[in-house]
């Protein structure tokens, strides 16, 4: 076995860093020194293949997202102690949120056990009661009650077939029902014949109190993804959504927010910078020009997993640009909730429409008279152009300038809370009219934007 | 610091991101393998260079031109991947697992030629990228600078923050590790 100091100067010479005085003496150890000679050949081999391990391609050009989140969340030379400071006021946020949950189970289980505590205590209650004139009152004819044996006092306490926990409450209905006639004739008869004698109270009485049996049962995978927008700036991050995102066609998306009202305001935002057109219900309009407190309700057709992504990043890019160096403006959006379409949210959004969107059957007109197959024709495209105008969106081109190239992705914007869109409105008719035979792989959406306090 | 470096920092710090990009452009690829020999995940390399490179630009205006721009730039890169693998040591990734980054990198094709070479030398690659990766993140570091990056005592002191004795202790304990490890790996077949 080598002395460690000889090990030091053979990996040191390994690395080409001794000193010739050194060099001579790693050389001296070499020629005498069959073991230092094999473990500096292995050492050797070692580097060799470290520096021809495969050298792996950078998957794709990070210039493009570094300067765009550069330029989404607003970040300038010389901010990082700003950033640090304000990172570590973030750490606060969960922490307080599982404060939060911390005390609301807490308070849960104070809930719990007292309600049990009381639940026990009257059929405990009910049971003395019940006991007591027997034993106040002794009937000369009937004998004393014998005191129950230990087993006969377990025995029903614990259920032996699922069939004594389904017929408790039938049981309980009977004990009452005894224990009333009992009351009467404790009242009405001093002497009570063995035949009419109440039987004993059972334990099925307080079994009664126990909270109701459930069975489990299989649901479909429907468990919400919660997303943290801010993580979207990550390629991992991108790519989980994304994955989620391949997995249906149809997907119920929520960003829960302080204020819909300012919440839409990013939402705007982010669809005039990628050229997403917004139809806007003209009851949605007036919310929005009021600055109303409001729920709205997007819905998109003809939308890619890839596209989606980059609006809620964007979505995400927006509220940090609006919070950024404002003190009074809170952020909105910090989250996204992505959930497969449930029945119920689908029909929720039949309701707003007027119509279920979700099938595309080939002959059917819609209730509206909307055939959803039809290409976007020129009569939708100018009241949809009008709608725009009346938005200031998209934005005129300027003289001299080619024309923009108009919108591919319209989403229709409805209200939601506390107004509902009237049925049958100009711009839903317009949207379903406007319709185009889905892409392949293209999503439909069904975005909220909720106010939660 | 080469020249273009200084001008591009100094167009940066009067807020031109477009030149930022150019430094981007030009680092991103070498960034990138260094990066992965730590991290050893093609998507959480990405993530890291781009934090990286995103850390550089918030902390330019501290990079007083004593060192090259990229060995600046390298330190950043490193501690990033160090405290990332710190902080995501409990998980192991598949791809490491299956070894799948060999579908990902085809080997050299002239190999092809030996074919039996190329199966030898595929093996010896892949025990040798195992072995790396059970390394703690600062052997790790060590070695990826020395082997990968060809790096001296002295710069590497300089990226990792520590005293040139440290870099030689450090790398002679990765070396010995590595090789313990290696020989297990060979001991098996």
């Amino acid at each position: 076995m080598l002395p460690d100091r000889y090990c030091r100067l053979l990996t040191a010479y390994v690395d080409g860093e001794l000193s010739s005085r050194q060099r001579r003496l790693v050389v001296r150890l070499l020629h005498r020194s069959a073991e230092a000679r094999q473990l500096f050949q292995q050492l050797k081999a070692d580097a060799h293949a470290l520096r021809h391990l495969p050298r792996p391609p950078l998957p794709t050009d990070l210039t493009e997202p570094v300067l765009h989140t550069i330029t989404a969340r607003n970040l300038t030379t010389g901010r990082r102690r700003l950033v640090k400071a304000a990172s570590t006021s973030m750490w606060i946020r969960p922490v307080a949120s599982w404060a939060v949950a911390a005390a609301v189970l807490l308070a849960l289980g104070v809930a719990s056990y007292f309600y049990f505590a009381v639940s026990l205590d009257q059929s405990a209650k009910t049971e003395m009661a019940h006991k007591q004139p027997e034993l106040s009152n002794p009937s000369p004819l009937s004998p004393l009650p014998s005191p129950p044996t230990p087993t006969a006092e377990r025995e029903p306490q614990t259920p032996k077939s699922d069939e004594r926990i389904a017929d408790r409450k039938p049981q309980q209905a009977e004990g009452e029902k005894r224990k009333a006639e009992s009351g009467k004739q404790h009242r009405n008869q001093p002497k009570v014949s063995p035949a009419d004698k109440p039987p004993p109270p059972k334990e099925e009485t307080v079994l009664a109190n126990r909270p109701e049996m459930f069975s489990l049962d299989r649901v479909p995978d429907l468990l919400p993804v919660v997303v943290k927008i801010s993580e979207l700036d990550r390629v991992s991050a991108r790519r989980k959504l994304l994955d989620e995102l391949r997995k249906d066609s149809v997907f119920h998306l929520e960003l829960p927010c302080p204020n819909g009202a300012k919440a839409f305001d990013r939402v705007q935002n982010a669809a005039r910078a990628l050229h997403i057109g917004l139809l806007i219900d003209k009851q949605a309009q007036e919310r929005i020009k009021l600055r109303w407190r409001t729920n709205y309700v997007l819905y998109m057709e003809n939308i890619t997993p890839e596209e989606l992504t980059r609006f809620v990043q964007q979505i995400g890019a927006e509220d940090r640009k609006s919070t950024a160096d404002k003190k009074n403006v809170d952020a909105q959006i910090d989250y996204l909730v992505l959930t497969r379409l449930t029945a119920g949210a689908r029909k929720e959004l039949a309701t707003l429409l007027g119509v279920d969107p979700i099938p595309m059957a080939p002959s059917v007109t819609g209730p509206l008279g909307a055939d959803p197959r039809s290409s976007l024709s020129e009569a939708t495209a100018h009241p949809v152009g009008q709608t725009w105008a009346r938005q200031g969106e998209p934005p005129q081109p300027e003289p001299g300038k080619a024309e923009a190239k108009p919108s591919e992705q319209v989403a229709l914007v409805l209200t939601y809370n506390p107004a509902r869109p009237s049925a049958g409105s100009e711009e839903i008719k317009h949207f379903l009219e406007g319709r185009k035979p889905g892409r392949t792989g293209a999503l439909r959406i069904f975005l909220v934007l909720r106010s939660v306090s | 610091m080469s020249a273009d470096d200084q001008r591009l920092i100094a167009e940066c710090l009067q807020g031109n991101t477009a030149a930022f990009g150019v430094l981007v452009r030009r680092y991103q690829e070498r960034l990138y393998h260094s990066v992965y020999r730590l991290v050893e995940n093609a998507e959480d390399a990405q993530d890291v260079v781009q934090e990286a490179f995103l850390n550089a630009y918030q902390s330019l205006d501290g990079f007083k031109g004593d060192s090259r721009f990229f060995t600046w730039l390298y330190r950043i890169a490193v501690n990033t991947a160090i405290s990332f693998k710190r902080k995501h040591r409990a998980l192991v990734h598949l791809e490491t697992q299956n070894n799948g980054e060999y579908a990902l990198e085809p080997l050299d094709p002239s190999a092809a030629s030996r074919p039996e070479h190329a199966l030898e030398q595929a093996e010896q690659q892949m025990r040798v990228r195992q072995a790396l990766a059970r390394l703690s993140p600062e052997h790790r570091a060590v070695l990826v600078l020395k082997e990968i990056e060809g790096q001296k005592y002295e710069t590497m002191a300089e990226i990792l923050q520590v005293p040139i004795g440290t870099i030689r202790s450090r790398l002679h304990r990765a070396r010995l590790e590595l090789r313990e490890l290696l020989e297990k790996s060979e001991q098996k077949e």
